[in-house]
């Protein structure tokens, strides 16, 4: 019943803006034409060269590495150095959709390794993941990519120390049964040969001419010698089932993400269009440790879809974002969400939780502040 | 027979929860499919990754989907 009321109130907001609001003015229309522009560029840009590669590497990564090894490290089985180091990277490896993380989150802090480590999976995995690595040095630069990916590992390590130190006391109840994840018993160098070719496809294939003339002529020639080495390596060590598995990760990832980044880049091409850019500016502009902490407070509220937070802070920066305040909403950002901080309270209880909350704030804003002075 | 699905509501869990039904029904037998969502737990089954499949509270697999073969072998092995 509560569901069709909800309805019911959405229609009746829809037809009410329909009846008085007039759709047609030159802001709204040239809103619509910039929602698609920006489809058009990330189509032109982005699609064919940089997120088609990356699925195919995440989907390979999901089917052929076995991540048992990895959480064996992240439950803290060979001690906490190598638990804290893993957290902070593997994101890379696990965490290509934002469900997988809270789950393992979840596990890595009741399993073993404690907090620490935990909430160090949870603030760098969203970050690090493959997908989002390459579209933020795509779309954003390659100063704000980089500065991405040092700034999530090292925080995440940061954070991570503090909340163990901070509650090493009361963190003692586990659960000692794990149950490993499936594993697979597919050879690591083969593996390796694989998706290491298909990296070469994506980094030529991305090549622009400031990075070095002489390779950007015959950059479509490279990449494609890489995509027909990886279709060979493919045909001599996967058989039936691992390809079509492969395959099958790839088509399941693609549906995920693909319709999400379509919306929100329209969204976001239309939404930046209408607010006023003085009002970004003022907010997020330059790069005061105001604007810094403004735009991580608001990335930590706000829910973003797997990778839709790399339009939206483009939506920002070309409405006058700075960089720095751009690096802290980044930061901020897909680490948390309302809806996320909801899991993590119930995982952690509320003085754990709230500390870790204020600590992603804060050191968001802070790495941002760093970046946009040094930029 | 108790089938768990766990998975905090992803296509990955829901595609899981497909298979699982389509081997119920291939077996023609009688069991209450459950699927568990919550993440508290979740984790009192001690599963790492979901999607997770268990049967009557043991954990059979976890971190992938598994076909519907690899079901209704599961669901047998517990039956003899």
């Amino acid at each position: 019943m509560k569901k069709e009321i909800k309805t019911g109130l959405i229609f009746l907001g829809v037809f009410l803006l329909a009846y008085y609001v007039n759709l047609k003015t030159d802001l709204i229309m040239n809103a619509v034409g910039a929602s698609f522009d920006m489809l058009n560029e990330y189509a032109r840009e982005h699609v064919l060269t940089c997120l088609i590669p990356a699925l195919f590497i995440a989907g390979g990564i999901a089917n052929m590495i076995s991540t048992t090894s990895v959480i064996k490290v992240l439950s803290g089985a060979f001690g906490r150095f190598w638990a804290y180091l893993t957290a902070s990277v593997s994101g890379s490896i696990l965490a290509v959709c934002s469900c997988t993380v809270l789950p393992l989150f979840a596990g890595i802090y009741n399993s073993g390794a404690g907090i620490g480590p935990a909430t160090t999976f949870l603030f760098s995995g969203p970050a690090i993941n493959i997908l989002a690595m390459v579209l933020s040095f795509k779309a954003l630069g390659w100063q704000i990519g980089i500065a991405r990916i040092i700034s999530a590992v090292v925080i995440s390590i940061v954070i991570g120390i503090i909340m163990e130190k901070a509650f090493h006391e009361d963190d003692k109840k586990r659960i000692n049964k794990i149950v490993p994840p499936d594993g697979s018993d597919f050879p690591i160098w083969k593996s390796g040969l694989i998706l290491g070719s298909l990296v070469f496809v994506l980094i030529f294939a991305t090549w622009n001419s400031a990075a070095g003339a002489l390779l950007y002529n015959i950059k479509w020639w490279l990449a494609g010698g890489f995509v027909l080495l990886t279709i060979m390596f493919s045909v001599m060590y996967l058989n039936k089932n691992k390809l079509t598995g492969w395959m099958d990760q790839v088509w399941t990832l693609s549906k995920q993400i693909l319709p999400l980044l379509f919306f929100g880049v329209l969204i976001s091409g239309f939404v930046f269009h209408i607010i006023p850019k003085e009002w970004i500016e003022t907010a997020v502009g330059g790069n005061s440790i105001l604007s810094n902490f403004a735009a991580s407070i608001s990335g930590a509220f706000m829910y973003f879809a797997t990778l839709t937070e790399i339009p939206i802070v483009e939506g920002f920066m070309k409405s006058g974002m700075g960089d720095g305040p751009a690096l802290s909403m980044l930061l901020a950002g897909p680490a948390l969400s309302l809806p996320s901080m909801l899991i993590v309270y119930k995982v952690l209880g509320a003085k754990k939780s709230l500390v870790f909350f204020a600590l992603v704030i804060v050191l968001s804003a802070f790495a941002g502040w760093i970046f946009g002075m040094v930029i | 027979m108790k089938l768990q699905i766990l998975g905090t509501g992803c296509p990955k869990c829901e595609k899981l929860r497909m298979h699982v039904e389509e081997a119920v029904a291939k077996l023609g037998i009688d069991a209450e499919i459950v699927k568990i969502s919550e993440i508290t737990e979740i984790m009192s089954f001690g599963v790492m990754m979901t999607p997770a499949f268990a049967i009557d509270g043991v954990v059979l697999s976890s971190g992938k989907i598994n076909s519907i073969p690899e079901i209704i072998k599961f669901i047998e092995e517990k039956q003899s």
